[in-house]
């Protein structure tokens, strides 16, 4: 009996508080005039790339392995010492 | 510096920059290519190696007040080079010493990761940590690598029987513990504190001299150059002498530098006459409110009227312009030098003045302006 004399004090409360919302008639809101896109200097212009496919970072990998990296190294050109002096 | 092994320049420590923001972004991201080819050719179609050569668009985006910055910076726009090069052409329409420039000069320019990933290009390039960024540029991969052969070997004591400097002998002081990144990346940033252009007119620079000394010896000592340190020698010189006359000692220069395309190689070259040890007083020649010294030390560049010969004759018209000994600051600092040691040191000593008999006929013109007409008198002379 308790129980439900609570449960019923709890629908009117919420029935009195869903009268006191604010009144927004979206109707009579004002329309959005800009004709220029403006730019928010506080957010970043750069953004990380979000369409960057699933694969596997081949880069990272291949740059981290010293092996390979000396296995597929360029062979390296003499260049000889012209310059005569100190720079 | 010795070259790193090709695959140490390229070498990533994949750990520790997948935990760095930047470690965040696909290598694509900054370095195009193809990111999911194993094949070295195939997935370095594209690739764009330094991409902070174009760091309005790479690091930009979110380093935007950086890298607005460096669009003026010295260090970016090599205009001190033009600066000096101009005066002596007596023009600013000269395609010989622009073909000279790129293939001489332009090189040295700097990009962000110049300092921030690698060594220098200038220098065979790789990574200094695995492709970490680091905020702070290393002293001897970063800064001496390009600043070496007189700044970097007078700093840490690599010319022979002379002292590293004080400040990184005793106070283990790296480069920018007194060149700020401001310094580095706006190289009017410090004009700019005083030229609003509001009062004081807005300045261009165009050469690391330009403005007020950065940093100043005052700066970190301003009871020596105010005298109320109770030294006697700041008292009586301390407006009238550069710091470095009495706490520099012997630097390097050079002379008779020429430059030419080998015909053997096809590779840009040089040849200087002599590189030594000088220790010379002259007259300031870029006395202003910021530089107020009359006296300075002098080091002599490697400038000659036919350096550029090869490109053309006649090509510095104006050579006169400027001296040949040019106003220095030794990066050798000492409390004590021959010049501390007594009045006598410099007070009827000519030998470390310059005047015009130390000057060849064909450089006497130039340095009028920074000869010392005559020694000061030795003490006790009425």
């Amino acid at each position: 009996m308790r129980k439900n004399f609570v449960l019923l004090a709890v629908i009117v409360l919420m029935t009195v508080f869903a009268g006191c919302g604010a009144n927004i008639t979206v109707e009579n809101a004002p329309m959005e005039t800009a004709t220029e896109e403006t730019v928010d200097s506080s957010s970043p212009k750069w953004v990380l790339p979000t369409d960057v496919p699933e694969m596997a970072d081949e880069c990272s990998t291949c740059h981290s392995d010293k092996e390979r990296l000396i296995d597929t190294a360029a062979p390296v050109v003499e260049v000889e010492e012209e310059n005569e002096g100190a720079g | 510096m010795a070259p790193l092994e090709p695959w140490e320049k390229v070498l990533i420590a994949a750990d520790e920059f997948s935990q760095t923001l930047h470690g965040q972004l696909p290598c694509t991201a900054c370095h195009s290519g193809q990111q999911g080819e194993k094949d070295k050719e195939i997935a370095h179609v594209g690739l764009v190696a330094r991409p902070s050569e174009d760091f309005n668009a790479y690091c930009g985006p979110c380093h935007t007040e950086i890298t607005d910055d460096f669009r003026d910076s010295l260090h970016k726009t090599q205009a001190g080079y033009w600066t000096v090069l101009e005066a002596r052409a007596g023009s600013e329409d000269h395609p010989e010493l622009d073909e000279m420039f790129g293939n001489h000069c332009a090189s040295c320019h700097t990009t962000c990761g110049d300092c921030h990933i690698s060594q220098p290009a200038s220098v065979g390039g790789g990574f200094i940590e695995g492709h970490l960024f680091n905020k702070t540029p290393s002293l001897t991969r970063n800064c001496t690598a390009c600043h070496g052969s007189r700044v970097g070997n007078e700093y840490m004591g690599k010319n022979e029987d002379v002292l590293a400097d004080l400040h990184f002998r005793q106070g283990r002081m790296a480069c920018v513990d007194c060149h700020s990144g401001m310094e580095m990346h706006n190289s009017s940033g410090y004009c700019e504190e005083c030229h609003t252009g509001q009062g004081l007119p807005e300045v261009e620079v165009v050469h690391r001299y330009d403005g007020p000394a950065n940093p100043d010896c005052k700066d970190c000592h301003p009871e020596a150059v105010s005298g109320s340190d109770g030294n006697v020698m700041h008292n009586q010189h301390g407006d009238e002498l550069q710091c470095q006359v009495c706490h520099s000692v012997t630097y390097t220069s050079c002379d008779s530098c020429h430059v030419s395309i080998s015909d053997k190689t096809g590779n840009p070259k040089f040849e200087t006459a002599g590189t030594y040890g000088t220790f010379v007083i002259g007259r300031n020649p870029l006395q202003s409110f910021h530089r107020p010294e009359e006296y300075v030390v002098l080091r002599h560049v490697p400038v000659d009227p036919d350096i550029f010969a090869y490109y053309g004759e006649n090509l510095l018209p104006e050579f006169d312009a400027l001296p040949t000994w040019v106003y220095a600051t030794p990066h050798n600092i000492q409390l004590n030098t021959p010049q501390t040691e007594s009045c006598e040191a410099c007070h009827g000593n000519p030998d470390i003045f310059l005047t015009a008999d130390k000057l060849s006929p064909e450089e006497l013109e130039a340095n009028l302006s920074v000869i010392v007409e005559e020694v000061p008198d030795p003490f006790g002379t009425p």
